[in-house]
Order: structure tokens, then C-alpha cells, then sequence
């Protein structure tokens, strides 16, 4: 047995879920990450894939609600030829039930992409193609570590455009030594590619990562948190004359174009990753694989789920997740949808956190809904963090 | 025992030349510790000892070796604890100075050479770690020769790797004195050191001076004359083991149902309630504290529970003492007294560690005098009660006696460090050929700011310093007030020279403003003295604060980050609007470059 009843929690997932696939190999980690991933090499890769379709079939075995969305993420999904997409693929339809319309997501690296191959990916049934961009300016692609520069990502752009009409691309503002004018450039780059969506980050510096250590050493000047939130203000005010909606604090796209999956995480909605170090949520409960490759390997070799952590969640953790995740959308958070869901009311449960933000001003009610106001967008941890 | 099988002996080292591996080898050697008892820094029980490296209280243990007893009492080493350590060499008659074959002879090293030559004691110089390949034991050998010791004395040895154990247990019985046999005398007992059990009450660490002592004996405390009746005397070995009786020449311990160490004091002499010994041992003091400093809790609601700690703590530590004050800032918190800041520091950090409390504390400040117009007299501890500049005829503060020992390079850094913090010259000496000692009076409040790590740093940690009070001198002093959000912070409120009373408040507004996070709105902080306002500068509001990326559905780590940012907010104490970390409330005590 693959199964037994310490993973009964699995039955919690009881709607169409997300399907969370991890690719985490690339050629070269950038500055700014700290999270999982190894040096791209074709052997591992190929030992990683036959670990995924074994834990894609059991998981078939336990789950019976239909996937709603697809998305390989990473890492450098965009290493994977189209041949083993669509391997993987085909292993998904023969053991699963999908939606009709299913929105399939594929991360990539401009540096990886070819026009053969974002053909080749459409044609294997990627709809929805994200990519890295992170700048146009050769400077700031440079302090990051991307291995593309303005000139290759351009090109890539103007070809997942021809192919594909439901795309997306990543910047990040906030770069070290990046000035104002630099970042206005990228908006009006936007502008004139118009692409259906657009992830705007602010650069998060981590602990342990290159470009801290290149900060701590004065080799570069962070950027002050004026200069963060004017670069913020700016993006929302043009990307909105645009006609951007910006569905959530850091994602923006034409109506009928947000991202079906990233919605999944924020509606609270259940979602399973498989790959090393991915996350899974089943409504009630959070549980993730081992991060190191050979362990989650090893596991499978035996028939056996590489699941390192399961934090059953009590009702109060999954109220207070509702609302630190739910109010990162522009809907934020229905009064009625809260009650049935918890069964609790919502203005009873948070009375006293929710008129202090709404008196701060960073909360308004509006419709039956609960959101950020405008300055809560730009102090939305200040919110937050009342909830946890 | 026959008083000619005792050694009495304690260990001094400066930081980090292994006094406490050296211990834990003495005991292993001895076998006084099973090996499975045996841990590193055997000796030093709390948690802070070990972490820090330092023995903040006194410890004995027996030793037994061939025919000999051995007392090792292990001392405290800094100069907040200086009256304790005296005692604990009081206590002795050799001293095992330990030199790192590496280092050589260092500030501390000579300061407790001249601290042992004081108490009478016979020294035995060690060169330890001969197994590092820097060793250089013909040098440390010449340094000593220098500072007066003859280094045909020193024992080669290497406490790590047990080299040399066995010739300096030899030395010990060969060269420290035996006590003197006084069985005949009355009772006379140095306590130096005393410690409160639940269970048993104080448990008093003694060295036993003349006559002896038993269970059942009805003894006397000659600081204030309370008697007891004596429940259980005994060793330590290192775990207190009960026994007949000790007598003259001999380290234990003395349970006799004393309630509180307030009364049984370091350095009181014990005698027996009949045929009392005319005259206490010298030496004695009732240490008072040095600066006090208000302990609040950053949650207004842990007020019972700081106070029942403090209770605990001080059953142990009769230095520390403590009331309830109001702050308008802080709320209800207390007014606590140290021996100094590393006493301080220490009393902050059990606080935290072992009651789980999160605690703000304000500046330490000295007891200043005052003599108002109307002619009543006061002693003010809180800067935040110094009375209307109008109403103050004079002002006086303490002074102590700062003597500073440095190689003589570091003469003038030295001098002009002490003329910065308004240090009066007094004088100067050579102790050896390359050594000096200066000596300088000095307000106490000088101090007790990072004067101190100044020195050191100005000195490549080759000064020591030792100071004593010498009273009270009247002083051109002012309060400085600091304003946040233009409410004044009575806890930031600090008592200042005139002359530097505008540098400090513009030191100490910029110091707050690096220190107190941004908020959603302007904070501006102003230094006032009286009505006029010396400083001023803004911290801005923060204009954004807001986790962006989505990392591929890992929940729990979004979660983490704003768990980590509540805390540190929960760690902070709420004025009027405005979050104040714990340590801006030290902020004067850093100052800008003298």
C-alpha cells in the first residue's frame, strides 16, 4: 500500500483542484534566489521525470476530483523539451479527469527559449506561456544574474506573442541601483507590447543570497523605500490607463485574462504539487515534499509519497490563512462566502482587528466585501500581519 | 581532617586562557566527576555562564588527591564583581594563573597577579596550551620574568589534551601553604558566597578561618547579629555531600534555615552564637548598588509576573535590588539597582530566558544629590524625577577613582578617552618597565556608559579598569529630555553635563532615529533641555511594507515572515503611537566617537 491512513487528509480535496508541477533545475542561479534548485544536468533530469510520472500516478489513485489547472513551475521548466511536456501531459489525461477549457502554464527563461521551441510547447498544449523578463535594462538584468539580456528578450516576447494570445510576463522593480527612470522605461516597454498579463515584483533581498552579500559589502545601494513604493505607484497608475486590472497586489492583466492558478492560491482553493520542495493544500490541510532531489528520488524508487511535512490546520489558522491571502485580491473577502466556508461571522471573528485597519484606512468595505484600500495595497503586511 | 592535608587554591585567568577547561581537567583527573557526569564548564551551572564564557557566581569543589584535599573555588571574573572575587581569594592560599601559551601575558593577566599578591597568595604560573602549534613558552616565560614572576615556577601544560594535570596537582600540594590551625579559637567563617534553595533555604558557601562547626550549633551572622541554628554542614564534590563538621582550614557549606541571602551576605563572617569570636574577619562590605536602571514589561499585563521573577532572582543575589516606579511612557514597571551593567545585562537576560518575559530597560543611571531652594535635600536614581531647574540650588553626583593599567603606547589614547568622558588627572606609575597604571577621578555616570568598551577598543583590549567610589562633587548637570511625536518619553529623559548637553542630544536623536522603525506616519524626535529644543530630525513614514512575490502556493512561509514581523512589533513598547525597540532605550549609552 502507497497510502495508509495518515494520508486520509487527501480525501479533503473534494473540488477541481490546481496541479502545481516543480521543475527545479537551472543553468545558473540567479543573485537574488534563495529557493531550491540544482545545477541543470541531463541525467538528473532524467531520473527527476521518471520520479514524477510515478508520483503523478498515485496521487491518481487517492484523488478523484478533476484538475483545473495546470502550471509547471521552478526552476527552469522551460529546460524540459516540449517531447517531455507532453509526456508528462499525456500521463495526467490517462490518470486524471481534467475541466473542459483547462489553463496549462509553462515558466520560462527567455535564455532557454527558442521560436522552434515555443512552437513546439503550444503544440504539445501549453496555453499559457509566463516569462521571466524581469527588465529590459541590461544593467538591471545584470545586478540579477539573468543570463538573457534586452535583446533576447524582446525577440522571445515577439514570438510567444505571435503563438500565443493568453501570456505573461515577470518584471522586478526595486533592483539595487535602479533609478526611476530606468523602471519608467520598463512600463513603457509594457505599454507598447501589451501583453494579457503582467506579474510586477518588488525584489525581495534574502538572507544567504548573492546580492545581499554584495549589499552588506557596499558593492551595491539598495533602493529606499520611497523610491519602492513611487516605482509601486507608478506602475498601478499607468498599467491602469492601460486598462489593466490589477486582480491582485502584484498581478495585473486584461480582463478574461487573469491567472485561473494563482487564483486558486488566493481564493483558497485547493491545489497539488508534486516535484521536490513543492507545496500542496487540500482546504484543511498543508503538506510539502522533501526538498532534496535524492530523497524525494529515494521515496519513489520504494513506492512511497515524498511528503516531508503535514500541518493539519485548525479552524482559527485557516481563518486567519482566508484572510492574509484573500485580501491580497482585488475582490477581497465576501462577508457571506466567509460564513458559509467557516461557518463563522466574519465581523464577529476579526471585530476589533477590522475597525482598527478600517479606521487606519487601510481596509474598506465595499458591496459585502472586505479589500485594501489603495494605501493598504502599499502597507498590506501592516494588514496582514493583524491576521496571524 | 588534619590542616596540613588541605589546599585551598581558586584559578585566574584572563578570558579565554582556559580556566575552565583547566577545572574540568583537575576534576576528571581527581576523579571527582563520573565521566558520564562530565560536561564542559563543569563548574558554571546556568545556561548564560557557559554561553558567555564567564562565571558570573562562585563555586567550590573538593578534590581528593593521595592523601590530600583539595578546595578549587572557582571565581567570578569582572569588575562588577570585584568585591566577590576578593573574597573568593580571601578564601585562599594559592592562586593557579593560567597564561595562554599563544596570547602571552595580557591585561587581566597582570591585574590578577597584583589582585592575588593583595590577598597573600602564593602563585602558581601555568603555560597552557603548549599543543598549539603557536606556542611560544620561552616567550610567555620571558613576559613573566617581567611582570615579577619567576618563570622556573611555570608548568608547562595543555588542559585540552590533560598534559601536565599531574605536576600541577604536585605543585599545589607542594607549594601553597597549608592553612593555619586555629581549631582552638572561636568560630570564624568567611562566607563568599551564598546561594537560596527552595528546599533548604540559603545555602552559604564558607572557608572555614578558626574553630570548626556541626550541625545543631546555634551560629551568629556578625553583620547583623541574626541567629540561627545550623540544619546541615558539607562539601561540595561537586554535589553538596553532608558531613560532621568543618573545621579550621576548611571549604563547605553551612545550612541553617536563613531565609534570604539579604542576610547572609558575601563577605560576613559567621560565628557561634555562644562564645562568639570578638572580631569579625576583615574586609566585609555591604555592597550597595552602583546604577539603577527601570525594568518594565513590553506587555502591561506581565507586570505580576516580572515582579514574582524578580522576587526569585534576588533570593540569590542580595546586589539587586528593586522597587515599583510609574512611568508615563512605560506604565508600571520597577526601579532596579546593579552592581553594573554586566550585572545588568545579566539580570535582563534571565529575566527574558528563564520567565519568558520580554522586558524594556531604560538607561542606567547613578544616584544624584540634590539640594532644592527650600532646602530639602534628595536622591534621585530616575532621571525622570529631577525636580524643576528653578526650584535646584545644587546638584551633586558621584565620582569614583578610575585605575586603568595599559602598556604605556596607549597612554595618550587613553588620557584623552578619560578627559572626553570629564576625568580629573590625578596620576601616573609605572608598574614594570612597559606597564602604567593611571589613575583619573571620574564622574560614575561616565562610566557607566560604553567607557569602558572604548577603553578597550582604544587599547586593543589591553587595559583593565578598576574603579572605587570616592563620593559626591557638586556639577553643572542638566536633564535632557527627548520628545517622540512631540510627546516627551520621561524613560528616554537623561541627566547630562551642561557643556555636552547639545552634542548628546543630537548623538542621541539621530541614534533613536536609526534605531525606531518606520510607522505609517512622520515621527519627528527632538532633544530638549527645559523648554528648548537642542535637536530635531524625522524618520519618515514608510511608504510601503508589503510582501509581493507569490512563491508557488508555500503558504506557510508568507506566514512565517508576517509571524516574524509580528513578534518583533510584540517586542517593542507602544508609546503614545509610536513602537520603541528594547535597545533604543540604551541608545545613550552609545555614544559618537570621543
Amino acid at each position: 500500500m502507497v497510502f495508509s491512513k495518515k494520508h486520509d487528509f487527501l480525501g479533503e480535496i473534494t473540488q477541481p483542484f490546481a496541479l502545481y508541477i516543480h521543475i527545479p533545475f537551472c543553468t545558473e542561479k540567479c543573485s537574488y534566489c534563495d529557493f531550491y534548485s540544482l545545477k541543470y544536468k541531463k541525467k538528473i533530469l532524467k531520473d527527476y521525470l521518471k520520479s514524477l510520472k510515478k508520483e503523478l500516478k498515485i496521487y491518481s489513485t487517492k484523488i478523484d476530483s478533476k484538475i483545473k489547472t495546470i502550471y509547471f513551475g521552478g526552476g527552469t521548466p522551460s529546460l524540459l523539451s516540449p517531447k517531455s511536456i507532453e509526456e508528462i501531459l499525456n500521463i495526467i489525461y490517462e490518470n486524471y479527469l481534467v475541466i473542459d477549457n483547462i489553463e496549462i502554464s509553462l515558466e520560462s527563461n527567455p535564455s532557454s527559449l527558442t521560436k522552434e521551441k515555443i512552437i513546439a510547447y503550444k503544440k504539445v498544449g501549453i496555453n499559457r506561456l509566463s516569462l521571466g523578463i524581469q527588465s529590459f535594462n541590461n544593467d538591471d538584468l545584470n545586478i540579477l544574474g539573468r543570463l538573457h539580456d534586452r535583446k533576447k528578450a524582446l525577440s522571445m516576447i515577439k514570438e510567444v506573442d505571435k503563438q500565443f494570445s493568453n501570456y505573461n510576463f515577470d518584471l522586478i522593480f526595486a533592483i539595487p541601483e535602479q533609478n526611476f527612470e530606468r523602471w519608467k522605461a520598463n512600463i513603457n516597454k509594457v505599454k507598447e507590447i501589451n501583453p494579457p498579463h503582467l506579474s510586477l515584483y518588488n525584489l525581495q533581498i534574502e538572507e544567504g543570497t548573492m546580492i545581499k552579500k554584495q549589499i552588506d559589502n557596499n558593492n551595491l545601494k539598495p533602493v529606499t523605500n520611497e523610491l519602492d513604493a513611487k516605482m509601486y505607484k507608478h506602475a498601478i497608475d499607468k498599467l491602469k490607463d492601460e486598462d489593466y486590472i490589477q486582480y491582485e497586489i502584484s498581478n495585473f492583466a486584461k480582463k478574461g485574462y487573469f491567472s485561473k492558478h494563482n487564483l486558486v492560491y488566493w481564493r483558497y482553493e485547493p491545489y497539488l504539487g508534486l516535484g521536490p520542495s513543492a507545496h500542496s493544500f487540500t482546504t484543511k490541510t498543508r503538506f510539502s515534499n522533501y526538498s532534496s532531489l535524492e530523497k524525494y528520488n529515494n521515496h519513489l524508487k520504494k513506492d512511497k509519497v515524498p511528503i516531508e511535512n503535514i500541518n493539519s490546520l485548525n479552524l482559527q489558522e485557516r481563518m486567519s490563512e482566508k484572510m492574509f491571502l484573500g485580501l491580497r485580491l482585488k475582490e477581497g473577502i465576501n462577508y457571506e462566502q466567509f460564513h458559509s466556508t467557516f461557518n463563522k461571522k466574519l465581523n464577529c471573528v476579526f471585530k476589533e482587528e477590522i475597525n482598527d485597519l478600517l479606521e487606519k484606512d487601510l481596509l474598506i468595505e465595499k458591496d459585502n466585501n472586505l479589500k485594501l484600500s489603495q494605501k493598504g495595497k502599499f502597507l498590506g503586511n501592516k494588514v496582514f500581519i493583524k491576521f496571524v | 581532617m588534619d590542616s596540613k592535608y588541605i589546599r585551598n587554591f581558586c584559578i585566574i585567568a584572563h578570558v579565554d586562557h582556559g580556566k575552565s577547561t583547566l577545572a574540568d581537567r583537575l576534576l576528571e583527573y581527581t576523579d571527582t566527576l563520573a565521566d558520564r557526569d562530565m560536561q564542559e564548564q563543569v563548574l558554571d551551572k546556568m545556561d548564560l555562564e557557559r554561553e558567555r564564557g564567564i562565571t558570573i557566581k562562585a563555586q567550590a569543589v573538593r578534590l581528593k588527591y593521595n592523601d590530600y584535599e583539595l578546595n578549587l573555588i572557582d571565581t567570578p571574573g569582572h569588575v562588577d564583581f570585584s568585591y566577590e572575587v576578593s573574597r573568593s581569594l580571601a578564601a585562599c592560599e594559592s592562586a593557579l594563573l593560567v597564561i595562554d601559551a599563544a596570547q602571552g601575558v595580557e591585561a587581566q593577566t597582570v591585574a590578577n597577579i597584583y589582585l592575588a599578591l593583595e590577598h597573600d597568595l602564593e602563585i602558581i604560573p601555568i603555560i597552557n596550551k603548549i599543543d598549539l602549534p603557536s606556542a611560544k613558552p620561552d616567550w610567555v616565560k620571558e613576559q613573566l620574568m617581567e611582570v615579577g614572576i619567576d618563570p622556573d615556577e611555570a608548568i608547562l601544560a595543555s588542559a585540552k589534551e590533560g598534559t601536565g594535570v599531574e605536576n600541577i596537582l604536585e605543585a599545589i600540594i607542594d607549594r601553597t601553604p597549608a592553612p593555619a590551625a586555629n581549631h582552638q579559637k572561636p568560630l570564624r567563617a568567611l562566607v563568599f558566597d551564598s546561594v537560596y534553595n527552595s528546599y533548604q533555604g540559603v545555602i552559604a558557601y564558607v572557608r572555614i578561618v578558626d574553630g570548626s562547626i556541626k550541625k545543631g550549633q546555634k551560629i551568629k551572622m556578625m553583620a547583623n547579629d541574626y541567629v540561627y541554628e545550623v540544619d546541615e554542614v558539607g562539601v561540595f564534590n561537586p554535589e553538596m555531600i553532608e558531613i560532621d563538621s568543618l573545621d579550621s582550614g576548611e571549604v563547605g557549606y553551612i545550612i541553617a534555615g536563613i531565609k534570604d541571602v539579604k542576610n547572609c551576605r558575601v563577605g560576613d563572617t559567621v560565628t557561634l552564637a555562644e562564645n562568639p569570636a570578638s572580631e569579625p574577619l576583615p574586609g566585609y562590605k555591604k555592597v550597595k548598588p552602583m546604577v539603577y536602571s527601570g525594568l518594565y514589561p513590553t506587555d502591561n499585563s506581565d507586570y505580576e509576573v516580572l515582579k514574582e521573577a524578580m522576587e526569585k532572582l534576588q533570593l540569590n543575589d542580595a546586589s539587586f535590588t528593586f522597587e515599583p516606579e510609574t512611568s508615563e511612557a512605560l506604565g508600571f514597571g520597577f526601579r532596579c539597582g546593579f552592581l553594573g551593567l554586566l550585572h545588568m545585562e545579566i539580570i535582563q537576560e534571565r529575566l527574558e530566558r528563564e520567565y519568558d518575559l520580554n522586558i524594556v530597560v531604560t538607561a542606567p543611571s547613578v544616584v544624584y544629590k540634590i539640594t532644592k531652594e527650600n532646602g530639602e535635600e534628595l536622591e534621585i536614581e530616575n532621571p525622570a524625577e529631577f525636580p524643576d531647574k528653578n526650584e535646584i540650588e545644587e546638584i551633586r553626583e558621584p565620582f569614583v577613582e578610575a585605575d586603568i593599567h595599559l602598556p604605556e603606547e596607549y597612554i595618550g589614547q587613553a588620557m584623552k578617552l578619560c578627559e572626553n568622558n570629564r576625568g580629573i588627572f590625578n596620576d601616573m606609575q609605572y608598574i614594570d618597565k612597559s606597564r602604567v597604571s593611571l589613575k583619573y577621578k571620574m564622574p560614575l555616570s561616565e562610566i557607566i556608559t560604553d567607557f569602558f568598551n572604548k577603553l578597550k577598543s582604544k587599547t586593543k583590549g589591553y587595559a583593565t579598569l578598576d574603579y572605587e567610589p570616592i563620593g559626591y562633587k557638586v556639577a553643572d548637570l542638566v536633564k535632557l529630555d527627548i520628545l517622540v511625536n512631540k510627546d516627551p518619553v520621561d524613560a528616554l529623559s537623561t541627566i547630562v553635563h551642561r557643556d555636552n548637553a547639545e552634542p548628546k542630544g543630537r548623538s542621541l536623536a539621530r541614534k533613536l532615529k536609526e534605531l525606531i522603525p518606520r510607522h505609517m506616519f512622520k515621527v519627528p524626535i527632538q532633544a530638549a533641555i527645559g523648554n528648548n529644543i537642542v535637536a530635531r530630525v524625522t524618520i519618515p513614514a514608510q511608504r510601503k511594507d508589503v510582501l509581493q512575490k507569490c512563491y508557488g502556493g508555500d503558504v506557510s512561509r508568507k506566514r512565517k515572515l508576517l509571524e516574524k514581523q509580528k513578534e518583533g512589533k510584540k517586542r517593542m513598547k507602544q508609546v503614545g503611537s509610536v513602537d520603541i525597540p528594547q535597545d533604543a532605550f540604551m541608545a545613550i549609552l552609545e555614544r559618537g566617537e570621543d
